[in-house]
């Protein structure tokens, strides 16, 4: 084959040309530390990252929604044992109001109770009440007399902490304060008992309010696997987040040492090409003629 | 006869063609930079024999100068230069939609509809919320956003596509018309004297033309009676006329160049692309709409939709928009079952849209990423070509060079051997003259 001088040169551009492409590639890689930095890089590889990515996004939004359920059941609970306290205080004074009869003072300090039990039904969290069903923004008991009237419904406010997993938020008043056992009737007629001395009266509304308790219990139990579930989904998520991270980084990202070794190369590669280059251009037939 | 005149005579011819042969040398070598020029070559016969004696040769005659090139190789040269230019278009534009769609850093359309079906999931927690339900009203405004400008920008790369049609037809116009005129001279000349110079001003041309429309050349040798055609039948230039190309009139099947590249930008990919968000907009539309509107929003009211319902799926990336009253009122997103319109269900299940298999490509992230798996695929299978027509250039390109190229090696060679061949001949006269000295020295003057 003949070569020609423009072929020469011609063919040491492309190859200076193609040597400079790959540097060009290798540093981008360097650069960015990923492999893949644009859908063209890999489109497979590009639908994976999106897929994850999504998949991260979804998972510190739930991470973000189940960490709100565990917080607002947290509240809920406490609320719950400070009514199982003032249950149980009740319990004793009324007790102690049948054998020491200073019917009064006890009656009156058993409203002074229930009227602590109606603040506590109207507990809320981060603004809003967590009694009272959906109707979150208006207290779920109010009392006019001596009637306490409840103002919300039976939602339970489920939040979604997985793909098709919602885990109930609330327990609604009317399934505790004002359920099967109205916990403020029981103290109003308890009350009323003792100040009547309604011995009779107040061994049922001793009874009644006993009961009571284990609605409280039968509820924080409820509460509690509320929270278990939260908290293995909350486990699940962190344990997904460490796989989705290192599939995303299997995908997305270069390896550094063979990627900083590749970008060595090719340097070596282009100054070879620019020093063999630079010395072939310089034979010639006329070098040697006279 | 074999006189000494005679002898003289071939000397003079041999010297004559020798300087030719050294003039065609140093024309080759002020060319050798010119990747268009063929090597030229004096073309030289024995002058044929004396009557007498014996049938001694009359000395060498020159016949003419050609130029080596060949017809086959040219071809070839050019189809593979037609195929590099429609790659180069071709990945060149696929890249630059590609960019529109990179969200390789989780940015982008797939961050703006996660961000959107999320506002859900967090409005759920407090539906009474009217930060989260700005939230909500926000993140649909981001979405609806960058649906827009994706519509736009692929809106504009089409617009740039059919632009580059309208120049790529202008160009191949111009070239034919230059090749038609130039076709002209080289018939009214060449019937005098040969005229490569202007044959290889033609094939620069036509190697020209060829980046834009591959060509299909008909060339007789006989000066004057030439055709260019385009693979598809247009008749580009017959003779010494050039026929005009249309844009109305071309399609993707005139043949590779960057016209078909851009004819196929402009009338498959982008409305490929365009096809499939649009798609995408009016199923995201569709799907929160119907759960939406039968959800109640926090006054109680039901019925109200999302977006603005769309008729079809026609330009629905560039039409989404927020409905008139969510967009005025963000108590008006139905974020619930009950007509009470405090309960977070419906919130819950239009947040559950992110990760519901109901759309037609299975998950809303499913069907993006499938967008952007196709354009980055149809790009990175654009780039392998541009690789794979490269190489194919630089192999005919060397091939071409190999036969038409001019070699300094080669000229410096040949012009030694012409100038000793001159030489001798000037030394021959010499000799011839001496001998005249001596023969004209036998006549005895009286």
């Amino acid at each position: 084959m003949r070569i020609t001088d423009g072929m020469k040169y011609t063919n040491l551009l492309r190859d200076i040309n193609r040597a400079r492409e790959r540097v060009q590639n290798a540093q981008e890689v360097v650069s960015s530390g990923k492999k893949v930095n644009r859908p063209s890089d890999d489109p497979a590889a590009e639908s994976d990252i999106l897929r994850l990515n999504s998949s991260l996004s979804q998972n510190e939004q739930f991470t973000r929604t189940a960490s709100f359920a565990q917080g607002k059941l947290q509240a809920t609970d406490v609320a719950l044992d400070t009514l199982e306290n003032l249950v149980e205080s009740a319990v004793s004074l009324a007790q102690r109001a049948s054998s020491d009869p200073k019917p009064n003072s006890s009656a009156t300090d058993l409203l002074g109770i229930r009227d602590q039990v109606m603040s506590n039904a109207n507990t809320s969290y981060e603004g809003r009440f967590i009694f009272g069903g959906s109707m979150t923004m208006q207290a779920p008991y109010t009392q006019s007399g001596t009637t306490i009237t409840y103002n919300g419904d039976s939602q339970t406010m489920p939040v979604q902490i997985g793909t098709g997993q919602t885990v109930s938020t609330q327990i609604p008043g009317n399934e505790i304060y004002t359920g099967p056992l109205n916990v403020f009737d029981i103290m109003q007629n308890l009350a009323t008992a003792i100040q009547n001395g309604d011995s009779q009266g107040m061994k049922d509304g001793i009874t009644a309010l006993q009961q009571f308790t284990d609605v409280i219990a039968v509820t924080r139990s409820k509460i509690g696997s509320y929270m278990n579930l939260v908290s293995n989904v909350q486990n699940n998520l962190s344990t997904e987040k460490l796989s989705n991270e290192a599939d995303l980084s299997n995908k997305q990202d270069a390896d550094m040492a063979a990627a900083i070794t590749e970008l060595t190369t090719s340097q070596n590669g282009l100054q070879a090409t620019l020093a063999t280059g630079a010395n072939i251009s310089q034979l010639s037939l006329l070098n040697y003629m006279r | 006869m074999s006189s000494l005149s005679a002898t003289l005579n071939t000397a003079v011819n041999s010297m004559m063609a020798n300087q030719l042969a050294l003039s065609v040398a140093s024309n080759n070598i002020a060319n050798s930079n010119d990747p268009d020029y063929a090597r030229q070559r004096l073309l030289m016969r024995p002058a044929g024999p004396s009557v007498w004696p014996f049938g001694i040769g009359m000395g060498v005659q020159v016949v003419g100068v050609d130029s080596i090139r060949d017809n086959l190789v040219e071809a070839r040269y050019r189809s593979a230069l037609s195929g590099q230019s429609d790659a180069q278009t071709m990945a060149g534009g696929l890249s630059d939609i590609e960019s529109i769609f990179n969200d390789s850093n989780n940015t982008g359309l797939l961050k703006n509809i996660n961000d959107f079906f999320h506002s859900f999931q967090d409005l759920s927690t407090d539906p009474a919320s009217a930060a989260l339900r700005t939230q909500v009203q926000v993140a649909a405004g981001s979405l609806i956003a960058t649906m827009h400008q994706r519509a736009q920008q692929l809106s504009d790369m089409k617009a740039a596509a059919d632009k580059a049609v309208t120049w790529n037809v202008c160009q191949i116009n111009n070239l034919t018309t230059q090749i038609a005129n130039l076709t002209q001279q080289i018939k009214a000349e060449e019937l005098g004297a040969n005229v490569n110079d202007l044959r290889d001003r033609r094939v620069a041309l036509v190697k020209q033309l060829s980046q834009y429309v591959e060509v299909n050349e008909l060339d007789s040798g006989n000066p004057g009676d030439y055709q260019l055609s385009t693979k598809d039948g247009h008749l580009l230039v017959m003779n010494d006329t050039a026929s005009t190309l249309n844009v109305s009139d071309v399609t993707t099947s005139i043949g590779a160049g960057s016209l078909r590249a851009a004819l196929d930008t402009r009338d498959n990919y982008i409305p490929k692309y365009t096809t499939a968000l649009d798609q995408l907009a009016y199923e995201i539309t569709q799907q929160v709409n119907a759960i939406h509107s039968t959800a109640y929003d926090k006054n109680g009211n039901t019925g109200i939709d999302f977006f603005t319902p769309l008729t079809g799926p026609n330009g629905a990336a560039s039409q989404i928009s927020l409905s008139a009253d969510v967009a005025g009122d963000v108590n008006k997103i139905a974020a619930s079952r009950a007509s009470t319109g405090t309960d977070g269900l419906a919130a819950i299940d239009l947040g559950n849209l992110l990760t519901a298999p109901v759309f037609s490509g299975g998950t809303v992230t499913n069907q993006y990423s499938s967008l952007v798996f196709n354009i980055g695929s149809d790009s990175s299978t654009a780039q392998a070509k541009v690789s794979e027509q490269d190489a194919l250039v630089s192999q005919v390109e060397n091939r071409r060079q190999s036969i038409s190229g001019v070699s300094i090696d080669e000229e410096t060679a040949q012009i030694s051997q012409f100038q000793r061949a001159y030489e001798a001949s000037a030394q021959l006269m010499q000799v011839v003259d001496e001998l005249l000295q001596v023969t004209l020295g036998m006549v005895v003057p009286q």
